[in-house]
């Protein structure tokens, strides 16, 4: 039987050629010089996955009025009907429905770039700005309505298929549908509902038969007087006349991590709540870390939705529904939002840690040998190999992985087992012979790709890579963290879940202050809180020495000591030495100790560069 | 005339007074390429009659990118921008050279997704990568680079180069591994540069003086430096601090007297024959005719200062008084740290020299036709001031009320705390502005209807807003009834900062340095979160270590019991603890306070009765306002 994933569904008065559904997120792809509008970058950034089976893809979020300015390179509907048309037009051949994103960031925006305040619902701060916003007056709401309603008939007018309505995480309204953020006293507080209503009866209006979606938060997770499933039930029962297609989603401004958390939760955690809040003839859509097409296909084949959205899973894996459709592989997201999460304000442009930017690869039948399979040398010998090269791979270990193998035993990081075994069935299938247990000697001459990782750097303590892949002595354990990432979070938790008595050591204000990126900062502080890990900021070690660890503040100079039978320097490893030659590419963490995105990215570039 | 309204030669050139506008970033630039405001932002500062303006830096590598708006000086098409640059600044009779430099270590490979190059593999403090330790080869690439952007430099007609070799620097970063390949990179950076600039070209060096830590460079190595290279340059440049590991001795906050690196230049210039220039929190002209009369410095440099007014420099050697920076960092430092524009609490067009919107805050008058109106500001704080000067500045017959017997609003309460006081420097300077310009202030003058009037600012502020949870109990204040002095804790004092900013922990120190047992409590993962990117947390710790402040975070206060006694939750862990108290003083937002006023004339609204936000948002609503009057 087909795979229900790749066929068609009615979508309102359209028909979507398969059930998977590509989110609007936050891109920076925009060009500097217009950087509220949709740039060729954004085309092709959707044309990819329309064109790798994409049943519906929703274009970035756009303000529907210029008072909501987000983040830098926020599009503004007004500035979006050329880009729309774009889109529209670049991802017609495949039948794909285009949908444009509107939205309105309420208290969630930013007061950066109008300079002007915040407008919500109440004067209630938002958690992460904690900027107080400015009551939205009645004429300030019917200008929202009118937004909506100007910037749906815009879009439909060049040619997408219909539009999204933004009522999920970052959304003006959500905000009044919430209790947390709406206590007005007038109509629009009695009935919170009712701003939601009057923008879809608007937008309804402005696009006839085309296709209206509607993003909304259906748990906040503060019960206490959030949005519950129970609460939006209704909601939806009240609009379901008029919409065509319904994406529930989780999260509120207290918990903005939990809409597209990283591998801590569970995929298909909306599952239950989806099932819930099916309502006739509006077609649901599964949402929330959807990234295995057997999860995808359990979920349509049970009926628990009609589509599912497969974001992330699409920014791994562009094809994801023709490979599907072929019996095929699908390169898998591996939830570490890493790469993908970019609502931030140094507008990183989106990227995946696992799928590296493709390059223009030459036809070419040389040999090559590939030192190391890690990731960087699993992307290089693997790209080789659809090139045409005679690949040769080896590896000092006695399985490929290289630390991927480690990392992936770690909490919230099981997925990267699924990443290496990808590869090795990727290999498999290419044909590439793979020498495990074998220190190669890297040749004067020939083709090399050398990714043999970083070595460890000298310091007062265990390694990391070392105590994360060894364990560590008995007693008491002090992790020193300079870098900040999951890592050491990851062992902390580990060790205390074994029940070890563990603290980290960390020279900034916070702990794991990398995991911000990944949406994973508070949910980590609370795990490492609960496991009962002590968290030393602001501090680094200074001495080692009879059962304890000697703490410095970095401010204040104050010492402070910590029972310690191990320390653990999690501090980076360092490339080793290598002579360059001509023919030898090196890549991923034998240039530098990075993360596995820039060795997949490397070992993929270094393709290129041997065959060109 | 001081010293500070003296000419000066600067190898080939002659800088017509010795104040400076020293790079410093500005996040204007638009695809790595000079933006029109940068033109804009250099113009009205020579117009201001700044001596010399140096660029922000010019970057002479593609691949050296450690925050997105950093220019890239090796594009040829930077050429029209520097041509509009020069064109600006030299319009009113001052020079313009451009800082050109190379981050090193100190870098990101977030948009460049490569790796990044240093002088070693040690990983940055702040970016925390592994740097790819640069060969000799990678080196001589970048003498390449640094000769490359000069003559792109030159090109554009700017009158020469500074080399940035300190804050961010790979230069900084050899010097300070005491890398063999430190100097000898060095002579051949200023050699290919001059050779590119050629003998009209003004050349200078910025070294640096004190990295702030053990074991880093220190005033005795700039001297070193500067001594090593004087016979190839025209000036030396001074700094202190690194720009990703002690930035706070970079751009200090209010707490830190003007001069406090004077040692640097100093030391300097008593080692060189080529002028010096000292910079270090010198923001009022008393200060900068203090540093080149002193002979700390030949020239001085006046960053935040021409920020806040941008014609420091006129006023300055004429006379006149200026608008003063404040030193709180908001707009100009912790914007800038977050990717945006640069701008200024104190001056609203500031970072928007460029745009249209902001002729309404920088035009003499924005009246041209319309006859002026009979304007009542009711309301004395930041935002009533500035609405009052500005009106008034168009010529329009203003009436300022304030409810209290003394002008600032929640502004001169602030001030209150330590290391707080130039906040009262703005108060003080609107107020002056005011009453030279004819405003009419009426202290003690509570509002109730309005007549005889054409229009209304409302500027009355908003009101503290305790927690429900307060309960109405007598010993749960608000801060500002600590700093007003209507309440005096004493004891075990626990301040509740449901807020971000300076409230909670100028409170907490006020009380400790009283003799009370203080402790600050928050929800957040931080206390006081906002005085990290404004670089007061550094000496708020140390302050707070001094006194003997505890601090809890990740806690939220449920409820207060008689006796006083909180339920506290650890909301990470769920854990509700009892928390006896003598007081709890509660900072956090405060409600719009919006009186009623009985009036058939427009009201407007602006600053915290609109919506509670900062310093900045009131100057510049209420600055803004005049435009409506225009239409009135």
């Amino acid at each position: 039987m087909p795979p229900v994933l790749g066929q068609e569904i009615a979508v309102g008065r359209r028909a979507a050629p398969s059930r998977v559904l590509f989110g609007p997120h936050v891109t920076h792809l925009a060009d500097p010089h217009h950087p509220r509008a949709l740039s060729d970058d954004h085309v092709a950034h959707l044309r990819a996955r329309a064109a790798g089976g994409a049943g519906v893809v929703v274009t970035e979020v756009a303000s529907v009025v210029a008072a909501d300015h987000p983040y830098e390179d926020a599009p503004l509907a007004a500035s979006c009907p050329a880009g729309w048309a774009a889109v529209a037009d670049a991802c017609r051949p495949f039948g794909t429905l285009v949908l444009a994103g509107l939205g309105h960031a309420g208290g969630q925006g930013s007061s950066a770039y109008t300079r002007g305040p915040l407008w919500a619902p109440s004067a209630v701060p938002d958690p992460a700005s904690g900027e107080v916003p400015a009551v939205l007056p009645a004429s300030g709401i019917a200008e929202v309505v009118a937004g909506f309603a100007a910037g749906a008939a815009a879009a439909l007018e060049v040619g997408c298929d219909g539009v999204e309505v933004q009522a999920g995480q970052h959304a003006l309204l959500r905000q009044f549908l919430s209790g947390l953020t709406n206590h007005r006293d007038d109509a629009y507080g009695t009935d919170r509902a009712l701003l939601l209503v009057e923008v879809l009866t608007a937008v309804r209006a402005a696009i006839g038969p085309g296709v209206l979606g509607l993003r909304l938060t259906v748990d906040e997770l503060a019960p206490w007087a959030g949005i519950t499933p129970a609460s939006a039930r209704p909601v939806l029962e009240r609009v379901a006349g008029l919409v065509d297609l319904v994406v529930p989603v989780r999260g509120s401004a207290l918990t903005v991590g939990a809409t597209r958390p990283d591998g801590h939760t569970a995929p298909g955690f909306l599952r239950d709540a989806c099932r819930s809040l099916r309502v006739p003839g509006v077609a649901t859509v599964l949402a929330g870390s959807v990234v295995d097409p057997s999860l995808a296909e359990d979920v349509l084949a049970s009926g628990d939705a009609d589509l599912v959205e497969m974001t992330r899973a699409q920014l791994a894996d562009p094809d994801l529904v023709e490979r599907v459709r072929a019996g095929r592989r699908v390169r898998p997201c591996v939830l570490t939002n890493q790469q993908c999460r970019v609502r931030e304000v140094r507008n990183p442009r989106i990227g995946c840690t696992v799928a590296p930017p493709p390059v223009l690869l030459p036809r070419g039948d040389a040999p090559v040998l590939v030192v190391g399979a890690g990731p960087a040398g699993l992307e290089a010998a693997r790209t080789l190999a659809l090139a045409g090269a005679a690949v040769r791979l080896v590896e000092r270990a006695d399985a490929v992985g290289g630390l991927l193998r480690d990392v992936a035993g770690l909490p919230g990081r099981a997925r990267f087992a699924d990443l290496v075994a990808w590869y090795r069935a990727e290999l498999a299938e290419l044909g590439v012979g793979v020498e495990l247990g074998a220190a190669a000697e890297v040749p004067s001459d020939g083709l090399v790709v050398l990714a043999t990782g970083g070595v460890d750097r000298p310091g007062r303590g265990v390694p990391i890579a070392a105590a994360v892949r060894d364990g560590v002595a008995p007693g008491p354990v002090v992790i020193e963290d300079p870098v900040g990432d999951g890592a050491a979070v990851a062992l902390a938790e580990r060790l205390a879940g074994e029940g070890r008595e563990v603290a980290v050591v960390a020279p900034g204000v916070l702990v794991g202050p990398g995991l911000a990126r990944t949406g994973d900062l508070v949910d980590a502080q609370a795990r490492l809180a609960r496991a009962g890990v002590r968290r030393v900021t602001e501090a680094s070690v200074v001495g080692f020495a009879e059962g304890a660890v000697t703490v410095a503040d970095v401010v204040t100079g104050g010492l402070s000591s910590w029972p310690a039978a191990v320390l653990v320097d999690a501090a980076p490893r360092r490339a080793p030495a290598v002579a360059a030659r001509p023919g030898l590419v090196v890549v991923g963490d034998a240039v530098a100790p990075r993360t596995v995105a820039e060795a997949v990215r490397e070992g993929h570039a270094a393709a290129r560069e041997l065959l060109a | 005339m001081s010293v500070l309204g003296e000419p000066l030669r600067l190898g080939p050139r002659v800088v017509r007074n010795r104040i400076v506008f020293p790079a410093h970033l500005t996040n204007a630039a638009v695809a790595r390429r000079p933006s029109a405001q940068h033109a804009a932002y250099y113009g009205a500062r020579a117009a201001g009659g700044v001596g010399m303006v140096i660029t922000e830096e010019q970057s002479v590598d593609p691949a050296d990118r450690p925050y997105e708006k950093l220019v890239d000086g090796t594009d040829p098409a930077v050429v029209p921008g520097y041509r509009a640059i020069a064109d600006a600044v030299h319009a009113h009779g001052a020079l313009v050279l451009a800082q050109l430099g190379h981050n090193g270590g100190q870098s990101s490979s977030l948009y460049s997704r490569a790796p990044v190059d240093g002088a070693d593999d040690e990983p940055d403090p702040m970016f925390r990568e592994v740097p790819r330790p640069l060969s000799d080869a990678g080196l001589a690439r970048l003498v390449d680079g640094f000769g490359l952007v000069a003559e792109h430099v030159v090109a554009g007609g700017l009158d020469g180069v500074e080399i940035q070799c300190s804050q961010a620097s790979l230069i900084r970063q050899l010097f300070s591994a005491r890398s063999s390949r430190a100097l000898p990179f060095l002579v051949a950076v200023l050699r290919a540069v001059r050779s590119a600039v050629g003998p009209d070209g003004v050349l200078g060096v910025r070294v640096q003086g004190d990295e702030g830590f053990a074991g880093g460079l220190a005033t005795s190595d700039a001297v070193a430096v500067a001594v090593a290279v004087e016979t190839l340059v025209d000036y030396v440049n001074t700094a202190v601090g690194v720009a990703t590991r002690t930035l706070p001795l970079i751009e200090p906050p209010m707490g830190v007297p003007a001069g406090y690196a004077a040692h640097v230049p100093s030391a300097v210039r008593a080692a060189v024959s080529v002028p010096v220039l000292g910079v270090g929190r010198f923001t009022t002209p008393e200060q900068a005719r203090e540093a080149v009369a002193s002979g700390s410095c030949d020239l001085v440099g006046v960053v935040r200062g021409q920020i806040a007014d941008p014609g420091f420099a006129t006023k300055a050697l004429r006379g006149g008084r200026v608008r003063r920076c404040i030193g709180c960092n908001q707009e100009c430092i912790a914007r800038v740290g977050l990717n945006q524009r640069l701008g200024c609490a104190v001056n609203p067009a500031a970072g928007r020299e460029s745009s249209v919107a902001a002729n309404g805050y920088l035009a003499a008058s924005t009246r041209t036709t319309s006859p002026f109106a009979r304007v009542l500001v009711v309301g004395g704080g930041p935002a009533g001031l500035a609405a009052a000067v500005a009106a008034a500045r168009d010529g329009h017959a203003v009436t300022l009320a304030e409810r209290r017997d003394v002008l600032g609003g929640q502004l001169a309460i602030a001030s209150r705390g330590p290391e707080r006081r130039e906040l009262a420097n703005l108060v003080a300077d609107l107020a002056h502005e005011a009453r030279d310009l004819g405003v009419v202030v009426r202290l003690r003058t509570p509002v109730e209807d309005v007549h005889g009037i054409d229009a209304v600012v409302l500027a009355t502020g908003a009101r503290p807003a305790l927690p429900a949870w307060a309960g109405g109990h007598a010993r749960v204040v608000d801060v500002t009834e600590v700093l007003t002095g209507r309440v005096a804790p004493s004891g075990r004092v626990l301040v509740v900062d449901e807020g971000r900013g300076h409230a909670a922990t100028s409170t907490a120190e006020l009380l400790a340095r009283r003799g009370a047992s203080v402790a600050t409590l928050t929800p957040a993962l931080v206390v006081a979160g906002d005085l990290a990117p404004t670089l007061d947390r550094e000496r708020w710790r140390r302050r707070a270590a001094e006194v003997g402040i505890a601090e809890y975070t990740d806690r939220v206060v449920l409820a207060a019991h008689d006796g006083l006694v909180l339920d506290v939750l650890h909301h990470l862990t769920g854990e509700v603890t009892p928390w006896p108290a003598d007081w709890v003083v509660h900072a956090g937002p405060p409600t719009p306070h919006v009186p009623e006023l009985v009036t058939d004339v427009p009201v407007f609204r602006v600053g915290d009765c609109l919506a509670p936000r900062g310093i900045d948002a009131a100057v510049r609503e209420g600055t803004a306002v005049r435009e409506r009057f225009s239409r009135l």
